[in-house]
């Protein structure tokens, strides 16, 4: 399994990692592998990609609470936008866009 | 979709509550917005002595497994549990509004709130790189997920919860880089001199393997004593699991280009003042900056909310059973406090029976009891005197500074440079990832003299984002007090509003008219739900 090398094969305590079917799924046109049951941002993580979407002037940005409150790792999911990342299961197939910096109307950019 | 109880939260808490509800046979709908049901206790693992009961095999606490006993124990008894599902809204009634994968409006005579706890942020440069996460984001990744969050990552800040999610790093093999301070300023919550820090690993010094740090632990009690272990510390910090340890050192910014690179740690004094500088190569930086209640859904009850700083901050305010004084509406777990998650169950069961058997309800308090004196980890000092507290509120002590908002303080706008409260910090820092609000924006609309939060969330957005708070809320409430020279406890909380979670209008539109139109267009069937005038009114509730 390529790029998978973050995942915790063996744990001290929690001992061998279960077992689980294979899976893949397209992130900006790039096939990677999961593990069924993973989350989209923990299987991204294993495939190396740290950056979810960008901020408004480009800056990246990735995960940061993995629970759902703080909406950074928002990303395209079948090309539903704003999808959190960190609590949506990858399927099979699924198609997943890193999000690119949102427009923004000038007169919000100005009062900033 | 109506029921008898909706409980908000699957964690330890809701998954109780559900459990002794439903054994009683009311109609139970547990709502999550995560996609399996435990809450915190999915990414918890520590070892707790020898200690062999219910909940620990071996000493060892294993979330996972306590999380699957409680959800099975639900589901038994008849409770469903909706996950994947986001509450973004509870209208009088009470209607809770579920977005997800079947948005709904839940009818329920009963809900009750076990939405837990969010992390404190640490706003310090650099804070917005791919690979800076807070230190519960790392728990998530290495024991729930089984990934490692980093190779080599730094801990910043030292309190009981960043240590037990050390080991858990540490476990998955993660090089722990080191556990040390946050820098003093004004911005960052948990700030702390050596030797305060000290006195808090006192509450955790039993996790400790290391003799210097349960000695230090035990002399922290004393302030006198805190400040002689401070200064007598060996160089480099005390080591557990082979993780330094220092409350001498901060980390003073992250670098990196495009993601973490290494971080800059300062040097401080026994009394937190910052020296000398070096950088540290590290893949990932975990904010430690402790856990506050997340009190958004509750707010939107209308149920009176307090702060109380020995509980961890605004809380509702609660009576014998959990109840609040919104009608109908109770509360459990770590939205009531910040305690271990044998405490939460208990809390669970307290709520629940205090609907369910209310004739039993002082069996369910004195498991509580016993659940707090026995808890594991104690994340704050002084819970028995918060507790207190929140029992002389309920029973009627007149309103003081422990209800919100109370700080009206009129203070002439900055003038000079050296009345800026986080001199030393750049214009250029994020204080609100969202919005993406600079410190220097509101270094702006403090000069023209805008400084309650209230006018500062106005003019700057900030809480106003996807987040809606959860992350910046205390860094609004660390500016406003720096800027009118109060404490932040007592700054102003603004209050929230529905929807606290984005909802796609597709979905609102669903809700209200045109259910058949989405799903020719969608496809997707959702699930029963029964439209009114009354539902199509409560829609076109100006809130909204």
């Amino acid at each position: 399994m390529s790029g998978n090398h973050r995942r915790v094969d063996d744990h001290p305590v929690l001992g061998p990692a279960p077992r689980r079917a294979e899976i893949s799924f397209i992130c900006d046109g790039r096939w990677l592998t999961a593990c069924q049951g993973d989350v989209l941002a923990a299987a991204l993580l294993a495939n190396g990609i740290h950056t979810l979407r960008a901020g408004r002037a480009g800056a990246p940005r990735g995960l940061y609470c993995a629970i759902g409150h703080c909406f950074e790792c928002q990303v395209a999911v079948d090309g539903r936008p704003g999808v959190r990342a960190c609590l949506t299961p990858v399927r099979d197939g699924m198609i997943v866009s890193l999000a690119p910096p949102p427009d923004e109307p000038g007169e919000r950019r100005a009062a900033r | 979709m109506k029921t008898d109880v909706c409980v908000i939260g699957a964690g330890p808490a809701g998954l109780a509550a559900a459990a002794l509800l439903a054994r009683y046979g009311h109609d139970v709908v547990v709502v999550d917005e995560t996609p399996e049901p435990g809450g915190r206790l999915l990414g918890q693992l520590h070892r707790i002595g020898c200690r062999t009961d219910v909940y620990h095999e071996d000493g060892w606490w294993h979330g996972r497994r306590i999380a699957g006993i409680l959800a099975d124990d639900a589901a038994a008894a008849g409770a469903r549990v909706l996950l994947a599902s986001s509450v973004w809204g509870i209208y009088p009634g009470w209607q809770v509004c579920v977005s997800g994968e079947s948005p709904q409006i839940i009818d329920a005579e009963r809900v009750i709130i076990a939405t837990g706890a969010t992390e404190v942020p640490i706003p310090i440069p650099g804070w917005t790189l791919p690979g800076v996460m807070t230190i519960g984001a790392a728990q998530v990744l290495a024991t729930q997920h089984r990934i490692r969050p980093g190779n080599r990552g730094m801990v910043a800040g030292i309190n009981p919860l960043a240590l037990a999610i050390a080991h858990e790093l540490h476990m998955a093999g993660t090089d722990v880089a080191g556990i040390v301070n946050v820098p003093p300023s004004s911005l960052a919550a948990g700030e702390q001199s050596p030797a305060a820090v000290i006195a808090d690993l006192a509450r955790a010094s039993h996790l400790a393997p290391s003799w210097p740090l349960r000695v230090g632990g035990r002399l922290g009690t004393r302030p006198w004593a805190a400040r002689l272990a401070a200064r007598c510390q060996p160089r480099g910090g005390v080591r557990v699991w082979g993780i330094p340890i220092d409350p001498r050192r901060a980390v003073a910014a992250i670098l990196g280009d495009g993601q973490v690179e290494g971080v800059v740690v300062a040097d401080l004094d026994a009394d937190g003042a910052p020296g000398a500088r070096r950088t540290v190569a590290v893949d990932a930086v975990f904010l430690a900056g402790g856990l506050r209640p997340l009190p958004e859904l509750a707010m939107l009850t209308g149920c009176r909310m307090i702060d109380v700083p020995d509980l961890g901050g605004t809380i509702p305010l609660y009576g014998r059973g959990l109840e609040t004084t919104a009608p109908g509406v109770s509360v459990a777990g770590n939205v009531t406090g910040i305690e271990a998650a044998t405490v939460a169950i208990a809390q669970g069961r307290l709520a629940a029976a205090a609907v369910a058997c209310p004739d039993q309800i002082d069996d369910y308090r004195r498991q509580l009891a016993r659940a707090r004196e026995e808890a594991p980890i104690a994340f704050l000092p002084h819970l028995r005197r918060g507790h207190r507290t929140v029992a002389r509120l309920w029973h009627g002590a007149p309103e003081g500074e422990s209800d919100l908002g109370k700080h009206t303080a009129v203070v002439p706008p900055l003038s000079t440079a050296s009345d800026d409260p986080f001199r030393g910090l750049p214009d250029d820092l994020i204080v609100c990832r969202c919005e993406e609000v600079t410190l220097g924006a509101f270094r702006r609309v403090a000069h023209e003299g805008f400084r309650s939060a209230e006018e500062i969330k106005r003019f700057t957005r900030m809480t106003m984002g996807a987040c809606q708070g959860r992350v910046c809320q205390p860094i609004l409430e660390r500016i406003d007090a720096g800027l009118n020279g109060v404490p932040a406890r007592l700054a102003p909380v603004p209050g929230h509003r529905p929807p606290v979670r984005p909802v796609a209008l597709g979905e609102l539109a669903a809700l209200a008219s045109g259910r058949e139109e989405w799903e020719r267009l969608h496809g997707r069937l959702l699930p029963s739900i029964r439209f009114d005038d009354s539902t199509a009114a409560r829609l076109g509730d100006p809130r909204l």
